[in-house]
């Protein structure tokens, strides 16, 4: 049989069973590596893989589950000599039954970006030199299978699909709850592995038949009906006293029983399995039919921790967005993404369901910024992004980047525009919106633009987007100059909706683009866009009288059963004042610290007082009523310095502790904040006292200190470029050159990382750069800072900031 | 057949934070002025729920091969001394949590600060728990167990995680995994060993003498010690 043929296949195939209980079994010692002995025992591996084959096993798992690089350190083996010698064993085996011999990859064994520190891209690099070493050693087909990180998952599938063109089928692990360690659900990963082109998706190792049983249906809900699913249990759960498993293979074999109604196409064993778990799965199988009845896909949106489906009106923040906002610009330039998270996470809290994330600002690098902001919101915020950009190149290294199913926004009826992005879109998986318009500009009547939209989706099919993930714009034209498109507008979306069967989207707020009150016009509109079927609608998600016609609109579609949410947003409530351009939403402040505020320091005075006392909200309040008639400077100067230095002094004699420290430091921040926000709507540029690069070496994430440093230095007026944590030495050096800052801060806080702090400072002296080091970190002494040739230890924060203002000369 | 593998362990989550606790990690001293408590406060839920407490066990002879590479340095064998098995133990409050700590941190240094001390504090708890689960198990079977020591304690380096990760397959069983630098991440997570045996034992601290924080350890400049 053909791998081809097989995932076509009508009935049910076995999978084998467990490779590292059969090994523990031969007797490998605990915590040996089962790939070694491809090479040191292929008669043992060989026999195992016999004894699958024997019992039924039309697909073998090849010994190659831990052939990651990474994996075999220390084993004197290179990956590509114990992936050879693994497909050989199986290849072997496999032949008297003409069985298919796949090629097992499992995670790489490192955590990736962000919650680890493995860059994506050398993820997807190490499973392509995996992938190739199997694809060159002969195997039929690709199991990737016990991931439980979906972004690597997705590493995996785009180093496939890069590297052979072997089929790939795709497995994650699920703990009880339904979810994997890292929070993924299953609909989101059926979403994000079929898009990534994953020939066949299942549910392994973790748990027992019965366990995973609800989460199986849910996976055969979450693709269409003939898309291929597999399962490969454990033997159920491990045994309490820690001798292995706690089903037999006759109990293994009844709890599967209940699979012939999934109607899988494939299925075997995960840890604890033997032979005989296969043969006994022989009689469960029998003539069982592969594949499901057709039912209805539903429009997902994912992250893996949350899928939304659009199904109805589903808001989407419009507020990452640069167009007509210069602190944002500003943001942008400056590479502040703090700035732009600030955002993304205020808009979740106001009830945006999907986040649309443009960051073109001319003479940026676009691209670059797409990347950094995407994987940046990723790592705070859990809704899906909306990427919107016209730029191809920040398209795709967006969508690349992306952990999870994002939309593109957008595409429109030109050719040349259709035939460069829909391909993107399908080999990453992503859901596109259409505008209706194309080389000729915006149609006047609203079937001109159901005729465009017809062009997109037929395209978009074509090049192998689903139906369900293809989106429509009718485009919001501003009622004040073309008042008469308002209508054309609702009556092209409508007509889309039931005519192409699309979903259907529009930037609600633009309609009011030039009138007083915006926000009475857009509810209106919004409310008569949700009637005609709208599904997205992009708008500002703090704007109360929008999200209330949001909410309204649900009970009156009912849509929102009993009015349940509409009462828990409401009840008890009146309508507040309009808020259409909100700030990120300011914290609570704490109660009043122990501080005295400094005498006659005349209209700084109120100010200083709630630096000094650590109090977020009033710091910003009193800066921006400062900001009137004064240059937004003045206040660094004559208010944040001097609270500052004496919270630093209290500090150092003992009658103040970091926690109050840090408050002050986070108020000083937020009326930094505000006085930005003055700086760049007046255009002018911030004088910098000094540039000053920051890292958290390379090898280390801690880097809770090195964010404080950097918050301490920008609020006395430094210029810090924070390169981050687990920052190579190259890395630094480069971003000393370009910057030409004449100070470095390095940070480590372990043992093992201090080596990496050595190396960067010896990197910076052989690069023979102007600059001065100085370090920290919990486990870094005085003597040890001088030893590897730093200039200054700063022993904490208040230190780092003295050490700056004596080396830049400021009072 | 005895085919050893580690085991999950149930850990159930805390009701709670120890905001106490918290303070301390955050740098308060005799106890939380009110903004410092006003700000854990504020912060506490939120670490509570992004944390999924996991805990994976393994127990195995001290004398067994595989086990040989962990015995680094004098403090732990001094620890294990009498004692004829060990339990290997791996404890982690999950990616959500770090999570959790860079949202906070957006725009504001002293509520990541907090964030971060909270999740100590609460790893520190899962730890307990997960150790009087050990100790109730070991108390069914009529033996001792000694207290926690972990990777970093005195002379034992952190260099001996990769190793006891592997042992523990606590990638696979809590998703935990240890950097080329020995780091564990997720970061909020902890390691440790305790001696099982047949005679009551309790283990022996490993003080401040090989600690290698001994020489800028602010406790001990205060004549305190971090367990005080």
């Amino acid at each position: 049989m053909r791998a081809e043929q097989l995932l076509h296949t009508r009935e049910t195939v076995l999978l084998d069973g467990a490779m590292g209980t059969m090994l523990q079994a031969a007797g490998l010692p605990l915590g040996a590596k089962p790939e070694a002995l491809n090479l040191e025992d292929p008669a043992l591996i060989e026999s195992i893989h016999a004894q699958y084959a024997a019992a039924g096993s039309r697909i073998l798992c090849a010994n190659t589950f831990g052939a990651s690089a990474h994996k075999l350190a220390g084993t004197g083996y290179t990956v590509g000599q114990v992936v050879a010698a693994g497909i050989g064993c199986a290849r072997r085996a496999a032949a008297p039954y003409e069985a298919l011999v796949a090629l097992d990859v499992g995670p790489l064994g490192e955590l990736l970006e962000p919650a680890g520190t493995l860059p994506f891209e050398e993820a997807v690099a190490a499973f392509a030199e995996i992938i190739r070493a199997g694809a060159q050693a002969g195997a039929d087909l690709v199991l990737c299978e016990t991931f439980t990180d979906l972004y690597e998952l997705k590493a995996a599938l785009l180093a496939c699909k890069e590297n052979c063109g072997l089929p790939v089928m795709a497995s994650m692990s699920f703990e009880a709850g339904g979810r994997t360690f890292t929070g993924c659900t299953v609909e989101s990963f059926a979403a994000v592995a079929r898009g990534l082109g994953a020939d066949a998706v299942g549910i392994n190792c973790s748990l027992g038949p019965k366990e995973i049983y609800p989460m199986a249906q849910a996976l055969c809900g979450a693709v269409p009906g003939g898309y291929p699913v597999f399962i490969k249990p454990n033997a159920g759960l491990p045994r309490a006293d820690g001798s292995g498993y706690d089903i037999t293979s006759q109990l293994f074999a009844m709890q599967m029983k209940p699979y012939r109604a999934l109607g899988l196409f494939a299925a075997g064993g995960c840890c604890g399995t033997t032979p005989a778990f296969i043969r006994a799965l022989h009689s469960v199988f029998d003539g069982c039919a592969a594949g499901r009845a057709a039912h209805p896909m539903p429009s997902v949106l994912c992250t893996p921790v949350q899928c939304v489906t659009v199904d109805g009106i589903t808001v989407v923040g419009e507020r990452i967005n640069p167009t007509g906002k210069k602190r944002f610009q500003q943001a942008i330039r400056e590479g502040d993404v703090d700035y732009i998270l600030a955002q993304g996470i205020s808009q979740a809290e106001s009830g945006a369901a999907v986040l649309d994330v443009n960051v073109g600002v001319p003479g940026v690098d676009e691209p670059a910024v797409m990347e950094r902001v995407v994987k940046a919101l990723q790592s705070v915020v859990s809704l899906p992004l909306q990427l919107d950009s016209s730029n191809p190149a920040a398209l795709e290294r967006g969508l690349r980047a992306y952990n999870g199913k994002p939309i593109v926004n957008s595409v429109n009826g030109e050719q040349a525009v259709l035939d460069s992005l829909l391909p993107l879109c399908k080999k990453y998986g992503a859901a596109v919106v259409g505008l209706t318009l194309d080389e000729q500009g915006i149609p006047k009547t609203a079937a001109q633009r159901v005729a465009i939209a017809a062009h997109i989706r037929d395209e978009a099919l074509a090049a192998g987007i689903p139906p369900e993930d293809i989106y429509i714009d009718c485009l919001t034209l501003t009622a004040s100059a073309q008042q008469e498109d308002a209508m054309t507008t609702l009556d092209a979306l409508r007509a889309c909706k039931e005519q192409l069967g699309v979903r259907t989207v529009l930037g609600v707020s633009n309609i009011s683009f030039g009138l007083p009150c915006r926000p009475c016009l857009n509810a209106a509109f919004l409310t008569m866009a949700m009637y005609a079927g709208l599904d997205l609608a992009i708008m500002n998600p703090a704007s109360e009288e929008m999200m209330g016609a949001v909410y309204a609109y649900n009970v009156l579609s009912g849509r929102d059963a009993q009015s349940r949410q509409y009462i828990a947003r409401y009840a008890g409530r009146t309508l507040p004042a309009a808020q259409t351009d909100a700030q990120p939403a300011a914290r609570p402040d704490a109660p009043a610290g122990e501080t005295p505020a400094q005498p006659d320091a005349g209209p700084y005075a109120p100010l200083i007082q709630a630096v000094e006392q650590g109090l977020k909200g009033q710091a910003a309040a009193r800066t921006r009523a400062l900001l009137a008639g004064r240059d937004p400077l003045d206040l660094v100067d004559g208010a944040l310095i001097p609270a500052l230095d004496a919270v630093g002094a209290g500090y150092e004699k003992g009658t103040l502790f970091l926690p109050q420290l840090l408050q002050s430091a986070s108020a000083a921040q937020a009326a930094f904040e505000e006085i930005k926000a003055a700086v760049a709507q007046n255009g002018a540029r911030g004088a910098s006292k000094g540039k000053i690069v920051l890292a958290t070496v390379k090898g280390d994430v801690h880097d809770i200190g090195k964010n404080i440093v950097r918050v301490i230095l920008e609020n006395y007026g430094f210029e810090v470029i924070d390169l981050g944590r687990d920052v190579p030495p190259e890395r630094v050096v480069e971003a000393v050159r370009a910057s030409g800052a004449r100070l470095v801060g390095l940070s480590a806080l372990m043992t093992t990382t201090l080596k990496s702090m050595a190396d960067t400072i010896a990197a910076l002296r052989r690069a023979k750069l102007d600059c001065k080091v100085m370090v920290g970190g919990a486990v870094l002494t005085e003597s040890y800072a001088l030893e590897i040739g730093a200039d200054w230890y700063a022993k904490d924060a208040k230190r780092s900031a003295d050490i700056a203002k004596a080396f830049y000369g400021v009072a | 057949m005895l085919l050893p593998v580690s085991r999950v362990l149930d850990v159930e989550k805390p009701g709670g934070i120890d905001l106490g606790q918290a303070a301390r990690y955050m740098g308060a001293r005799r106890g939380a002025d009110a903004g410092t408590a006003a700000l854990l406060e504020r912060w506490a839920p939120a670490v509570l729920a992004a944390a999924v407490p996991r805990a994976v066990c393994l127990r195995a002879g001290v004398a067994d091969a595989a086990l040989a590479p962990l015995w680094q340095g004098r403090d732990v064998r001094r620890h294990l001394a009498g004692c004829a098995e060990a339990v290997l133990l791996a404890v982690t409050l999950g990616p959500e949590v770090d999570g959790q700590v860079r949202r906070a941190g957006v725009g504001d240094v002293a509520a990541q600060a907090a964030a971060d001390a909270l999740a100590s504090a609460l790893t520190e708890q899962v730890c307990d728990a997960a150790e009087s689960r050990l100790r109730a198990l070991a108390a069914a079977e009529g033996l001792y167990l000694t207290g926690r020591f972990s990777p970093g304690y005195g002379d034992w380096p952190i260099a001996v995680q990769p190793r006891l990760a592997e042992l523990l397959d606590a990638a696979r069983r809590i998703g935990l995994c240890v950097t080329d630098t020995c780091l564990m991440l997720p970061r909020k997570s902890v390691t440790a060993v305790l001696g099982l045996s047949a005679a009551p034992v309790t283990g022996a601290r490993a003080g401040c003498g090989s600690c290698a924080l001994r020489d800028k350890c602010e406790y001990r400049k205060r004549g305190e010690t971090c367990e005080s």
